[in-house]
């Protein structure tokens, strides 16, 4: 190398340029000085260690899984993108985001609203006389037809086919009416709170109490898209985020319930966690690839098939409304039957 | 590992995609997602914010896809949206409070030991030293800085498609790029003396 000699080196972002071959008019002028002073080789060679640094430097690598969810969370996002919605573009990221760390004040919202819409016929069932009996028997369809699509949580032994049929189906009403909230599903049943409790099935049964928290929970829980969305049941004291792997990986390292809670194994029993709702998401989304192509999902859930973690959806083709349950990690089909 | 979709052009896909073809959006997605990662994850410079931000870029390439035209790379599109998505991640991050354990999670400031001797120089060539070094680096630099040299080095994109992404002047990119490699050049050179606030 030779030795420094002329006092008018170059700068950094002469340097730079030259390591990327963007230099503008004078890069001839620059690497001739370049070649003629150690200074400057020198610091170049330190910004190209930087840039080497960084391109060598490994990203940790996302995991099957991860990566299932994330893809399917995304494709989930746009089909249930309102058209009006669609063209917000980033707009709709923000309000997703807002909605999800809101759940609570959606919920209740959509509590209140669906309370007017079915209390009111109720109320006005009772002191009517003969429209009554039309509103009672009209509300059960309407609250099944709700429940469409809604996430379940987690529905414990899934071999059980009759039981599944009950729950899928809407069924649970008249098993909820009877058991109330500590009914036979209950522990699968969050309680019901302002951020989305008990289970939509819940405002099936219009007479039990219909300005409670039980009804107002299964407004939550309706359609949902994760965890964090409107009413959805949020995990207590977790961060609800996304739909996709986010809450799934935050969720990998459980959160320690609150004071006086049950054991972070009855906790997660009781609530549905993010992870059960995007492990589910992403065996709905195997499936509407493959033997529920062209379906349209009515419910899903978590739970057990013989040992195994397994995942259960329902979903309305052509020919009637069939049930999957497939193992949770791999989502292949470990058994089907209609409702 | 083969390329999800085969030969198919990313611009094709993503017009199956615009005609409601939902496999070619899958494939299109899966396909970027390593990419999309690596860029919010080097931005943000935080595993779980990457995770976030890449969940919010794909969202927002599925809901905007509508407005990919078709003129421009589809990847300088997805850059594009994925650097906005890392960088709105970390306005979100500065706004909502931390509990200080977690701070474990951070990188940690770059020891001697697996400080500039990790680069290039180190017959190791720890995977890990390495990245954490670059992820203590990187977070000496603003956040716009901090996207413009991930959007070189790591992407390997010229300088007038990262103008585009970042829509900023050539030579502001320019800046930005020497500016972010010369602190970083400077952090790895002495790890033991982090800036006391983000360069830019």
């Amino acid at each position: 190398m030779t030795m420094d000699t002329n006092p008018d080196h170059l700068d950094d972002e002469t340097l730079s340029a030259l390591l990327d071959g963007a230099s503008d008019g004078a890069g001839a002028d620059a690497a001739a000085h370049l070649g003629a002073c150690d200074r400057c080789a020198e610091r170049q060679a330190e910004l190209s260690a930087a840039r080497a640094a960084l391109a060598a430097s490994p990203v940790e690598p996302l995991d099957e899984l991860a990566r299932r969810r994330l893809v399917a969370a995304a494709v989930r996002a746009a089909d249930d993108a309102p058209a009006g919605e669609a063209a917000a573009g980033a707009a709709v990221t923000g309000r997703t985001r807002w909605a999800q760390r809101h759940p609570a004040v959606l919920g209740s919202v959509a509590a209140a609203l669906l309370a007017v819409l079915v209390g009111v016929p109720f109320v006005v069932g009772n002191h009517g006389g003969g429209s009554a009996e039309k509103s009672l028997s009209a509300a059960p369809n309407a609250a099944r037809e709700e429940a469409g699509g809604v996430f379940l949580g987690d529905l414990g032994d899934l071999t059980d086919r009759d039981r599944l049929r009950l729950r899928l189906t809407g069924g649970t009403a008249a098993d909820s009416a009877s058991a109330g909230t500590g009914g036979a599903f209950a522990p699968s049943e969050p309680a019901g709170s302002a951020a989305g409790g008990a289970t939509p099935s819940a405002a099936a049964v219009p007479s039990a109490a219909p300005a409670s928290g039980g009804l107002a929970g299964s407004a939550g829980s309706g359609r949902t898209l994760g965890p964090g969305s409107p009413g959805a049941p949020a995990p207590a004291a977790a961060t609800p985020t996304n739909g996709g792997v986010t809450s799934a990986q935050k969720s990998a390292a459980p959160t320690p319930p609150a004071a006086g809670a049950n054991s972070p194994e009855a906790f997660a029993s009781d609530q549905p966690s993010a992870r059960d709702r995007a492990d589910a998401d992403a065996c709905v989304a195997a499936l509407l690839k493959g033997p529920a192509r062209g379906g349209r999902l009515t419910g899903s859930g978590v739970g057990t098939w013989r040992g195994r973690p397994a995942v259960v959806a329902a979903f309305k083709l052509s020919g009637g409304t069939v049930a999957f349950v497939t193992d949770r990690s791999g989502c292949a089909v470990l058994d089907r039957f209609a409702l | 590992m083969s390329r999800p979709g085969g030969d198919v052009s990313d611009e094709a896909l993503a017009a199956a995609a615009n005609s409601g073809d939902r496999g070619a959006l899958e494939t299109l997605l899966a396909r970027h997602l390593d990419r999309v990662h690596a860029i919010c994850r080097r931005v943000t410079g935080h595993p779980e914010d990457a995770l976030d931000a890449t969940q919010e870029a794909l969202i927002a390439v599925t809901r905007g896809l509508h407005r990919y035209d078709g003129r421009a790379l589809f990847t300088t599109w997805l850059y594009r949206v994925s650097t906005n998505a890392a960088l709105d991640e970390l306005r979100r991050r500065k706004r909502r409070p931390e509990p200080a354990e977690l701070s474990d999670d951070r990188p940690p400031a770059a020891s001697g030991a697996g400080g500039a001797a990790a680069v290039g120089s180190s017959p190791v060539e720890s995977a890990v030293a390495a990245r954490l070094d670059v992820d203590a680096a990187l977070a000496g630099l603003s956040p716009e800085f901090r996207a413009a040299v991930v959007l070189r080095d790591l992407c390997d994109l010229d300088y007038a498609e990262i103008a585009e992404i970042l829509d900023v002047p050539i030579g502001t990119v320019r800046s930005r790029i020497a500016r972010g490699r010369a602190a970083i050049a400077d952090q790895l050179r002495e790890p033991a003396a982090p800036p006391e606030r983000p360069i830019g």
